[in-house]
């Protein structure tokens, strides 16, 4: 904490969206470590995983994915959200797991349109419910790539963070992927929008110094050109790497490494309430 | 985008002259090869779809005998409420008031599934016949005037219900294919499932527009008027 004053007060912050372009850039564990961040300041916190297709979260906090689901809310079998939310192995935090897809049941690629625009209204109103029971901040880890389902959690943010990593052939995606997709949000709710530069390589002598802030400096500011505000930098860790081996990771070590960094992307998300 | 409804044209019944031609949006159908205006050929038209017409229900289709204007037109016809829709000194003097809607053949499905919509539509229709006492006078600038608005959005509204075509709001990609101003108070539904008051859509005209192709609904909630997603 570094003893820095940090936001509280959330003002029209209430839901955030966590997104990214491709799969791997880290916006589960970027997710968690918002979320960490938040509840360390008191803030009433739920983390949903909405990735449908491809959910981590159950099995990275250790949820158990046995109790009432994500999915069971959109699909109407439960309708009070307060018994989708569980406990994990982050003291504090509250979580809404989805289950992993089972292949060839009737899950994945049958869902309809029908499907899918119940699940959008399902979703905004397990969003207002939320808040309603008191949580002041929804955290919603996002589908990767574009789908209905990643439009449809975008829809429900009052701020997105969109985690890259560098390389040029993702940033490229992110960019058009943000034309696209924020054209369509435009209208919907006042939304801030962040992206944050994740798993950044330490570079290895001056040479590679020299390409990595080149590049940098070139994307953020076509990203700021897009309206985009910079949510800071999280640098890779190999350690992370491997205690995402185990079964049961300790994310809360790594949180302690880059603390300082999200706190500072949390200030900036809350404080453009 | 090819306009689903072509013209619209005014008539007046009166049981002892017969069918009286009185307006129409002035876009000058006419057959080329006989020289036959659209006008002439309705009042013909309309003494059939008199004889049927319930009133405020849409009848028809009835084909446009005998006029070639590139494609085959097909005629809906529309029995206005003098005392409600009309607003003229005069209104009795007219034993009916019909709305003629002419159409390409080919929307004649969508008409037909539609109906309802146009129905809801005319229904609230107000058309300005003039002044003059005489019950055939009309003013014509004025009558042309509504019916043209009138023709712009029954096209726009059928445009868009052929694109919605009875999907749920959350549907966004219907909700993006609309125009930008009704595409707006869309979203703003959207994200209200439990309803919003309808004072606080300040475009009533898109909000219209969203009702009548189904994608709100409104009720009476505790005397106030709320918007509710479909």
């Amino acid at each position: 904490m570094n003893g820095a004053i940090q936001i509280r007060r959330l003002g029209n912050i209430k839901t955030l969206t966590v997104y990214s372009t491709r799969g791997g850039n880290g916006k589960t564990i970027a997710s968690v470590l918002i979320a960490i961040a938040a509840i360390k300041r008191g803030i009433k916190t739920v983390l949903i995983d909405a990735d449908v297709e491809a959910p981590s979260l159950g099995n990275l906090l250790n949820v158990g994915n046995s109790g009432p689901s994500w999915i069971d809310f959109l699909e109407e079998r439960i309708n009070d959200v307060n018994q989708l939310i569980t406990d994990c192995n982050i003291p504090g935090l509250k979580v809404i797991y989805s289950p992993n897809p089972k292949i060839g049941h009737s899950f994945l690629n049958s869902k309809s349109q029908l499907w899918w625009s119940n699940a959008l209204k399902r979703s905004v109103l397990a969003e207002n419910e939320l808040h309603k029971v008191g949580f002041e901040l929804v955290i919603v880890d996002n589908q990767a790539g574009s789908s209905v389902n990643s439009l449809n959690n975008m829809i429900l943010a009052d701020a997105t963070l969109m985690v890259i990593r560098p390389s040029a052939y993702g940033v490229e995606v992110s960019e058009r992927y943000y034309n696209d997709m924020y054209k369509f949000l435009q209208g919907m709710k006042n939304r801030s929008d962040f992206y944050l530069w994740n798993q950044i390589l330490e570079p290895s002598d001056g040479k590679e110094k020299e390409i990595m802030d080149e590049f940098l400096g070139v994307w953020d500011k076509k990203m700021q050109d897009h309206g985009l505000i910079g949510g800071g930098r999280i640098n890779y860790n190999s350690k992370l790497d491997f205690e995402l081996l185990k079964d049961s990771p300790d994310l809360i070590e790594h949180y302690q490494k880059v603390e300082s960094s999200v706190n500072s992307l949390l200030d900036k998300i809350l404080s453009n309430s | 985008m090819v306009p689903i409804v072509a013209e619209i044209c005014l008539i007046a019944n009166n049981q002892n002259q017969g069918p009286t031609y009185l307006s129409d949006t002035n876009n000058q159908l006419m057959d080329v090869a006989t020289g036959t205006l659209l006008a002439g050929r309705m009042i013909v038209t309309s003494g059939m779809g008199n004889m049927k017409s319930p009133k405020y229900k849409l009848h028809g289709p009835i084909p446009v005998t005998e006029l070639t204007i590139e494609n085959t037109y097909l005629c809906y016809f529309y029995s206005l409420d003098p005392e409600r829709s009309i607003i003229s000194e005069n209104p009795q003097v007219y034993t009916q008031i019909m709305l003629c809607l002419i159409i390409k053949e080919e929307f004649k499905n969508l008409i037909n599934d539609k109906s309802m919509i146009i129905e809801n539509i005319l229904q609230d229709v107000k058309i300005h016949l003039g002044n003059d006492d005489h019950p055939f006078f009309s003013n014509d600038n004025v009558s042309t005037k509504d019916l043209s608005e009138l023709l712009a959005k029954l096209n726009n509204c059928l445009d868009i219900a052929k694109k919605v075509n009875g999907v749920s709001i959350y549907e966004i990609g219907v909700v993006t294919s609309l125009p930008d101003n009704i595409s707006k108070i869309a979203k703003k539904i959207i994200l209200n499932p439990n309803g919003i008051p309808k004072k606080d859509i300040v475009d009533y005209e898109s909000l219209e527009i969203l009702y009548q192709i189904g994608l709100i609904r409104i009720d009476i909630r505790e005397g106030i008027e709320w918007c509710y997603p479909n």
